[in-house]
């Protein structure tokens, strides 16, 4: 089940270590799959979150047809290229594609685009978005937990 | 101090915790299901039998299959799925179908005039309702975090559906490497098969206001090895059914032929 995001930039970053450079000034803690090449990726991108092993898909898109297909409307001005993260069902994933996007767009001086909400993100809008998920999830998680336990009780 | 707004978080926070413990509930029937009728050790009615090859729950009665476009409406629930696709009575486990209250509207287009791959469109596209009926938006989940929620919740109703041509390998099935994590894999949401074990269709699930790209059809085209003659059909929550790249030119002879070769058949179903 796949969930995307864009993001597009007037230059690309060149290599995993200059976007894990951008992941670290970021603060996420995430480390990307040091072997992997940026400029050939094509699919699954392996990725460390807290150290959970976790991951997203890649793709270096054609920033004009991207634009065209998401439509022209979202976009104010025209942009060089495009960048596509792509994952599956797993949070781990959905927090680790967007601090990636967000850390890529801010170094590269991009912007996200969002397929859930069909909109822009700037790299600030995005880092308050990732910290949204950041705080969300320990009380998705203690719901959940609270919940197991009710659920448990009752059985 | 109660006042009307703090009234209105509380009920927010309320429902919302209502919907996560229907959904917590969801997952633990489903992995529950999924381990008892999947399970590589479990009997399975021999080769010959009219029901060959079905998971037995012991040794000579089959379960039988909770959605079959063959025989049921493509609206008819799996019956264990039922109960927890509805808001109305989440806590008791009556049989029965509860119809969805969320619409998922497919384009004319998206149908293909083959029976077989129309008619899984058309329970996919049911399930993926149900399960929106399943996870209640609200204001304070996140766009991103409530599509996770509806993504995981439809990968396990597939896989318990038990669809004619998709097997439990072709829920989230990973192309391009031998597991998903290997460098340049991809991960389809669900996959139909013919007899052959050809893909006939490619199913991708969108959340989301914006759907599958061009670029992105041609990515899972390629990586599936796949062709024009296999279509890829969006099931969007909020767009309805789109089906991409649906070339005029497109060969539906092609695809008839491949579809014929689809037959029910249990044995190439789950083996």
């Amino acid at each position: 089940m796949a969930m995307e995001l864009n993001i597009f930039s007037d230059r690309r970053l060149n290599s995993i270590a200059e976007w894990q450079g951008a992941i670290n000034a970021e603060g996420f803690p995430l480390q990307l799959a040091r072997e992997a090449d940026l400029s050939t990726v094509s699919g699954f991108l392996s990725a460390d979150l807290k150290n959970k092993r976790t991951g997203f898909e890649c793709y270096q898109d054609e920033a004009r047809e991207m634009m065209e297909s998401l439509g022209r409307s979202n976009f104010d001005r025209d942009w060089k290229f495009a960048f596509g993260l792509r994952w599956g069902p797993d949070f781990a994933a959905l927090d680790s594609a967007w601090m990636a996007a967000t850390a890529y767009a801010a170094a590269a001086d991009g912007v996200i685009f969002d397929y859930e909400e069909a909109k822009i993100f700037t790299p600030e809008q995005a880092r308050k978005l990732v910290r949204r998920f950041e705080r969300e999830q320990p009380m998705l998680d203690a719901l959940i937990k609270d919940t197991i336990k009710k659920i448990a009780g009752e059985s | 101090m109660w006042n009307s707004h703090n009234i209105e978080i509380s009920l927010m926070r309320l429902k919302w915790l209502w919907a996560v413990r229907n959904f917590q509930r969801a997952c633990n029937i489903l992995a529950t299901e999924f381990e008892r009728r999947y399970s590589p050790n479990q009997p399975r009615v021999p080769a010959g039998n009219p029901d060959g090859g079905q998971w037995t729950a012991d040794s000579g009665t089959s379960i039988p299959s909770t959605l079959d476009p063959q025989t049921a409406a493509p609206d008819e629930a799996p019956q264990s799925l039922a109960p927890i696709m509805s808001d109305a009575n989440p806590d008791s486990l009556v049989p029965g179908a509860q119809y969805a209250q969320t619409e998922i509207r497919i384009n004319p287009d998206a149908l293909t005039g083959i029976s077989t791959i129309d008619d899984t469109t058309k329970t996919l596209t049911s399930m993926l309702a149900r399960t929106v009926d399943t996870v209640d938006y609200l204001p304070d989940y996140t766009p991103q975090k409530y599509g996770i929620v509806v993504h995981t919740a439809f990968a396990g109703t597939v896989l318990l559906g038990r669809l004619p041509g998709i097997g439990a390998g072709d829920v989230e099935t990973t192309f391009g490497g031998d597991y998903y994590g290997a460098e340049n894999s991809v991960r389809t949401d669900v996959v139909l098969r013919n007899e052959a074990g050809d893909i006939i269709a490619i199913y991708d699930v969108k959340t989301g206001k914006a759907g599958i790209t061009p670029a992105r059809a041609a990515e899972l085209r390629t990586k599936t090895g796949t062709g024009f003659d296999v279509p890829i059909i969006e099931l969007n929550i909020r767009r309805g059914v789109i089906r991409k790249n649906s070339r005029l030119k497109m060969n539906l002879m092609a695809v008839a032929a491949r579809a014929f070769a689809f037959r029910r058949s249990p044995q190439w179903q789950w083996n």
